[in-house]
C-alpha cells in the first residue's frame, strides 16, 4: 500500500513538472530565437545576436502602436478599477435582492467569445456615432477588465471585516474619514493589483482592438499585421519576448501585492479569479 | 410623560428616513456606476446584434424588415452548417483535452503541495495573462513546415523530410487551444478540491476506503462542480475563437469566428455575421446546458 | 442603583419578520458594570449595537446621561465599543490603533503621546506601541481594543463578548483585570456574553435574555438564588426542576404538594403570584441537596445513586427517584458520607433538603 501511494506520489511530481514544461516551452521559444541571427526560425540556431532588438526599437510604427496601448491600457485599467471598486464594496457590504444577477451581468463578458464582443461593439459605436478611435478601443476594455477587476476586489473586500469601519465611527471618525483611514488602505492592494491585472487584460487584447482601433493600432494589432510579413517575424520574436518579459513581471508583481495582509490565505484569493 | 409621544411620534418619520438611507438603496447606487458602464458596452451592443441579425443586406442598402432570412441562410448552407460542426467538435476536444490534463495538476496542488502552493499558482496562472497573440504565435512556428519540431528533428537526424501534418490542421488548433486555455481549467478545478474537508478523507479511510476507494467515492464527485466550471470557461470561448484558427488551423481548420470575420470585414454583410454569432452562442449554451446536466445525472447515478 | 445613567425605553428591533428586540425598556445606573447574558441570537448584541449606534430602533428611545442618542451615528455618542473580533487595524502599529480617536480631538502631540502611552501602561503593554498589530496574541488584542476604547474616555464602554476567543485561563485572568479597571475608572461598563458564569463573577447586575426580551434583571447572588422563571433558571447555572401544585396560600407562605418532594410549605417574596389549585414548577440547585445514608430530616427523598461524576473541584451525583422523570442532580464537595466510605454507583441513598431554599416558579 505504501509503495502504490509512494508511486502516486512521485508519477503526480513528475506529471506536474511535464505540465509546466508544456505550459512554459512554448513561450521560452520566443525568446530563444529572438537572439537567434537567422531570418529563420528553425534548428540549428546560427549564433547569437541583438540585431533584431536594435530594428525593434528603431521602428517608429511600433513605437506610436506601444504608445496607443498604453494610453488605452491606462484609461481602461483606471476606469475599470473605479467602477470595480465601487461595485464589490456595494456587492460585500450591503444586502442587495438581485446581487447574484448583478454578478452574473459582470462576469459575462469571460463567457463570450471576443469575436462577438467585438463585433458588437463595433455595431453599437457605427450605430451610435462614435467614430473608431483609440477612444473606442478604450470603451470596449472597460467591458473587457470590468469582470478582472470585480473578481480582484471582490476578494479583498470579501476577507474585509465591517468591524473595522464600526471601531472608526465608534473612535469618533465620520463616513468619509473612515474611507480614508481604514478602508481605503486595507483595500490598497486590492486596488493596485486590480489596476496591474487589468492593465495587462487590456494590453494583451488582440481582438476588439482589431475591430475598434480604427487608423490607430493597439500594439497587438500592429503585431497581426507584421505575422503577414515572414521577413518582419524575427522583430516580432524580439517585441513578443519583451512583452512576455513585461507581463510576467507585472503580472508577479500584482499578484504578490494582492497577497499582502491576507496570511495563510494568498493562494484561495489567486484561485479566485 | 414626553416619552410616550416621542415614541408614536417619531416612528412614521424613522422609517421614512430609513426607507432612503436604505442598504439596498445604497448598495445599487454604487454598483450603478458599474452597471451603467455595462449596459452601454454589452447589453446594448448585443441587442443591437440580434437586432442587425434579423435585417438583410441587399448591396449596399441595409434592409431593415425584420425577418429570419439570414437564419435561414445560417442553418440552410452546408458550408456554414460543417464550420458549426467542426468548430463544436473542436472545442470539445479541446475541452476534454485541457480538463483531463489539467485535473491532475490542481489535484497535485490541492493535496500534495504542502509549502509552496503560492508559488506553484502563481506559476501555473502566470502564462494565462501574457499576450495570447503570442503564445498562439509560438505555437505556429513550433509547428511550422520549417518549424522548430521540424528542423529540431532534421537537425537530430530523425527524419529527413519535415512532417507536413502539423501545422494547418483541426489537430494543431486543438493543441494551441488546450495550451492556451489551461489556467481557465486548474483554477476552478484547483478551487473545489482544496474546499474538499480534509477530516472528510479521513473518515472515509477510517470507514475502511482505500486511497482509490477513496478518491473514487469522495474526492471526484466532490470536485464535480469544479470540473463542470472549467468545462463551460474552456468550452464557450474556444468554440468562438479566432486567433487560433486564423493563425494556425489553414482551411481545413477554419471555424465559425474566421467566417464571422470575413462577414464583417470582406464581405461587409453585417445581418449575416450578427447571425452566425448569435446562432453559435445559441449552439454553445445548448451543447453546454445538455451536457451540465448530463454530467448532473451522471454523478447522481455514480453516488 | 443609584441614578439611572441608560435609559432604554420601549426598544423594538426587527430584522425582516424577525424581532430581534422586541420592547425592551432598561435602567442602567452611572459606574455600574451591567451585563447582558443570553444564548445566541437572544438580541442581547443587537440591544449593544443599538447603545453604540451601530443599529437604530424601529421604535423606542435610547438616553445616555439624559441626552437622547437614539438616532445619533457611533461617531457622536459618548459610547466606545470592545468588538468581539476586536477590529485592531492591521495596517497600523498599536500605538497608532490606540491613538486613533486622539486624532480627531486636536490634542497636542505630546499630549496625545502621553494618554497612548498612559493607556498602553493601563493594559500593561508598556512599550509595545510601536509594534505592528499583527504581531499581537489574542490576549494582547484583547487589551489593545480595551485601551483604544478608554482612550476615548467614554462615558460608556460597550463589551461584545470580549472574552470569547481567549482561552480558560486568559479568560479568567481578563475577567478579574476588567473588573479592576472598571471599578478604577467608574466608567458605566455594558457588556455582553453567552458564559453566566463570566456574567455571575464580574457584573453588578444582569439582564438575561431570550427571544428579544428581558426576562430577569437582578444581581448575581439573586439571580442565582431566585431566577423568576424556568427559562432564567435553566440557563443560568444547573437546576433541577419538578412540576408541583400549590394547595394553599397564607401570607408570605405557600403550601405546595410535589409526587417527588411531597407536601411542604415555603416563604415566598412574591405570594400574590399564587394560589391553590395552580400547577407550578419547583427548582433546586444541585448544591441544598444533601446527600446521606441515613435520613436526618424529615424533608428527605430515598433513591439510588444512578452515576457519579467527578468535577475537579466537587463531585455531582445522578439520583434516581420515584416519580421523577428525569434524575435529580446532588453537588458535593465530598464523594464520601460523614462515616468515611464512598458512594458506589447503585447504592441506595437519600437526598435531604431544606423547604426555605425551593424556588418556586409559575409554570408557563
Amino acid at each position: 500500500m505504501t509503495a502504490a501511494r509512494g508511486l502516486l506520489r512521485h508519477g503526480l511530481t513528475v506529471y506536474a513538472v511535464c505540465y509546466l514544461s508544456f505550459l512554459y516551452v512554448p513561450l521560452f521559444l520566443l525568446p530563444l530565437f529572438s537572439f537567434n541571427d537567422s531570418i529563420f526560425i528553425a534548428f540549428p540556431l546560427s549564433g547569437f545576436t541583438t540585431k533584431w532588438y536594435v530594428q525593434m526599437f528603431q521602428d517608429d510604427a511600433m513605437h506610436r502602436a506601444l504608445w496607443n496601448t498604453v494610453k488605452v491600457g491606462v484609461m481602461a485599467s483606471l476606469v475599470s478599477t473605479i467602477l470595480g471598486l465601487f461595485a464589490a464594496r456595494a456587492l460585500t457590504r450591503y444586502a442587495m435582492p438581485g446581487r447574484s444577477v448583478v454578478l452574473g451581468f459582470a462576469t459575462l463578458p469571460l463567457f463570450i467569445p471576443d469575436i462577438v464582443l467585438g463585433i458588437s461593439l463595433l455595431i453599437l459605436m457605427t450605430s451610435v456615432g462614435i467614430p473608431l478611435s483609440l477612444v473606442s478601443v478604450a470603451l470596449g476594455h472597460v467591458m473587457l477588465c470590468l469582470p478582472f477587476a470585480i473578481a480582484v476586489l471582490l476578494s479583498r473586500f470579501e476577507g474585509f471585516d465591517r468591524s473595522y469601519e464600526e471601531a472608526s465611527l465608534d473612535l469618533g471618525e465620520n463616513g468619509w474619514m473612515t474611507f480614508w483611514r481604514v478602508t481605503f488602505p486595507l483595500v490598497l492592494p486590492g486596488i493596485v493589483s486590480s489596476l496591474l491585472l487589468t492593465f495587462i487584460v487590456s494590453f494583451d487584447d488582440f481582438l476588439i482592438a482589431f475591430f475598434l482601433s480604427g487608423t490607430e493600432p493597439t500594439l497587438p494589432v500592429y503585431i497581426w499585421a507584421q505575422l503577414r510579413f515572414p521577413f518582419q517575424l524575427p522583430g516580432v520574436l524580439a517585441l513578443g519576448a519583451a512583452i512576455l518579459l513585461g507581463s510576467c513581471t507585472v503580472v508577479v508583481i500584482a499578484e504578490w501585492i494582492r497577497s499582502w495582509g491576507v496570511k495563510g490565505e494568498t493562494h484561495s484569493h489567486i484561485a479566485g479569479i | 410623560m414626553a416619552a410616550a409621544h416621542g415614541v408614536m411620534g417619531d416612528a412614521p418619520v424613522r422609517s421614512t428616513r430609513h426607507f432612503l438611507h436604505s442598504e439596498t438603496l445604497r448598495g445599487y447606487f454604487l454598483v450603478s456606476p458599474a452597471l451603467a458602464a455595462l449596459i452601454f458596452t454589452l447589453a446594448a451592443p448585443l441587442t443591437l446584434l440580434v437586432l442587425y441579425s434579423l435585417w438583410t443586406q441587399n448591396d449596399l442598402t441595409l434592409d431593415t424588415n425584420p425577418s429570419l432570412a439570414q437564419y435561414e441562410r445560417v442553418f440552410g448552407t452546408d458550408a456554414y452548417r460543417v464550420l458549426f460542426l467542426r468548430s463544436l467538435g473542436i472545442s470539445s476536444l479541446v475541452t476534454l483535452l485541457t480538463v483531463a490534463m489539467a485535473y491532475p495538476m490542481a489535484y497535485f496542488v490541492a493535496f500534495k503541495v504542502k509549502r509552496a502552493k503560492f508559488l506553484w499558482l502563481i506559476a501555473l496562472t502566470v502564462p494565462f495573462w501574457t499576450s495570447y497573440l503570442l503564445r498562439v504565435f509560438a505555437w505556429k512556428i513550433i509547428l511550422g513546415y520549417n518549424g522548430v519540431i521540424n528542423s529540431g528533428l532534421i537537425s537530430l537526424g530523425l527524419i529527413s523530410d519535415p512532417f507536413e501534418f502539423l501545422l494547418y490542421n483541426p489537430t494543431a488548433v486543438v493543441v494551441t487551444l488546450a495550451h492556451a486555455f489551461a489556467a481557465f481549467a486548474i483554477l476552478p478545478i484547483y478551487v473545489s478540491l482544496e474546499k474538499i474537508d480534509r477530516s472528510l478523507l479521513e473518515a472515509a479511510a477510517d470507514l475502511g476506503d482505500g486511497p482509490v476507494s477513496r478518491f473514487f467515492r469522495i474526492t471526484l464527485p466532490l470536485s464535480v462542480p469544479g470540473v463542470i466550471g472549467a468545462a463551460v470557461l474552456i468550452f464557450v470561448p474556444t468554440t468562438g475563437d479566432y486567433v487560433t484558427p486564423a493563425l494556425v488551423g489553414g482551411t481545413d481548420g477554419l471555424m465559425i469566428a474566421n467566417m464571422v470575420q470575413v462577414q464583417f470585414a470582406r464581405v461587409n454583410n453585417w445581418p449575416l455575421g450578427a447571425a452566425l454569432s448569435i446562432a453559435s452562442m445559441g449552439a454553445v449554451a445548448f451543447v453546454a446546458c445538455m451536457t451540465i446536466v448530463m454530467a448532473r445525472f451522471a454523478v447522481r447515478r455514480i453516488r | 442603583m443609584s441614578d439611572t445613567f441608560i435609559h432604554i425605553e420601549n426598544v423594538i428591533k426587527r430584522f425582516g419578520a424577525r424581532a430581534a428586540v422586541n420592547n425592551v425598556t432598561l435602567d442602567i445606573g452611572r459606574g455600574e458594570f451591567f451585563s447582558l447574558l443570553g444564548p445566541s441570537g437572544c438580541g442581547k448584541t443587537t440591544l449593544l449595537r443599538m447603545l453604540g449606534g451601530f443599529a437604530q430602533p424601529d421604535s423606542g428611545r435610547i438616553l445616555i446621561d439624559a441626552e437622547d442618542v437614539t438616532t445619533l451615528p457611533p461617531n457622536r455618542r459618548p459610547t466606545n465599543m470592545v468588538f468581539q473580533s476586536y477590529a485592531i487595524f492591521p495596517h497600523l502599529t498599536v500605538g497608532e490603533n490606540i491613538g486613533y480617536g486622539l486624532r480627531r480631538q486636536k490634542l497636542e502631540t505630546s499630549e496625545r503621546d502621553r494618554r497612548v502611552d498612559d493607556a498602553l501602561a493601563l493594559i500593561r503593554l508598556d512599550g509595545f506601541g510601536a509594534r505592528r498589530a499583527t504581531e499581537l496574541s489574542g490576549g494582547e488584542r484583547q487589551r489593545v481594543a480595551l485601551a483604544r476604547a478608554l482612550v476615548m474616555r467614554p462615558k460608556v464602554l460597550l463589551l461584545d463578548e470580549p472574552l470569547g476567543a481567549l482561552d480558560k485561563r486568559l479568560r479568567e485572568a481578563m475577567q478579574v483585570e476588567l473588573r479592576q479597571i472598571q471599578r478604577r475608572l467608574g466608567i458605566t461598563f455594558v457588556f455582553v456574553t453567552h458564559d453566566q458564569e463570566e456574567a455571575l463573577s464580574m457584573s453588578d447586575r444582569i439582564g438575561v435574555m431570550s427571544g428579544g426580551r428581558i426576562l430577569q434583571i437582578a444581581g448575581p447572588k439573586m439571580l442565582y438564588d431566585a431566577p423568576n422563571c424556568r427559562e432564567v433558571a435553566e440557563f443560568v447555572g444547573t437546576m433541577n426542576l419538578l412540576p408541583a401544585l400549590v394547595t394553599g396560600v397564607s401570607g408570605g407562605n405557600v403550601k405546595v404538594q410535589s409526587p417527588v418532594f411531597g407536601a411542604f410549605e415555603t416563604v415566598t417574596a412574591e405570594p400574590e403570584r399564587y394560589n391553590a389549585g395552580q400547577k407550578i414548577l419547583i427548582a433546586l440547585r444541585p448544591e441544598k441537596f444533601e446527600v446521606v445514608r441515613a435520613a436526618s430530616s424529615p424533608h428527605a427523598i430515598r433513591g439510588t445513586l444512578t452515576a457519579v461524576s467527578y468535577l475537579g473541584d466537587r463531585h455531582q451525583f445522578q439520583i434516581t427517584v420515584e416519580n421523577a422523570e428525569k434524575p435529580l442532580l446532588a453537588g458535593t464537595h465530598f464523594d464520601r458520607s460523614m462515616d468515611g466510605a464512598p458512594f458506589r454507583s447503585g447504592e441506595e441513598i437519600y437526598v435531604q433538603w431544606n423547604p426555605n431554599e425551593v424556588v418556586l416558579l409559575p409554570k408557563t
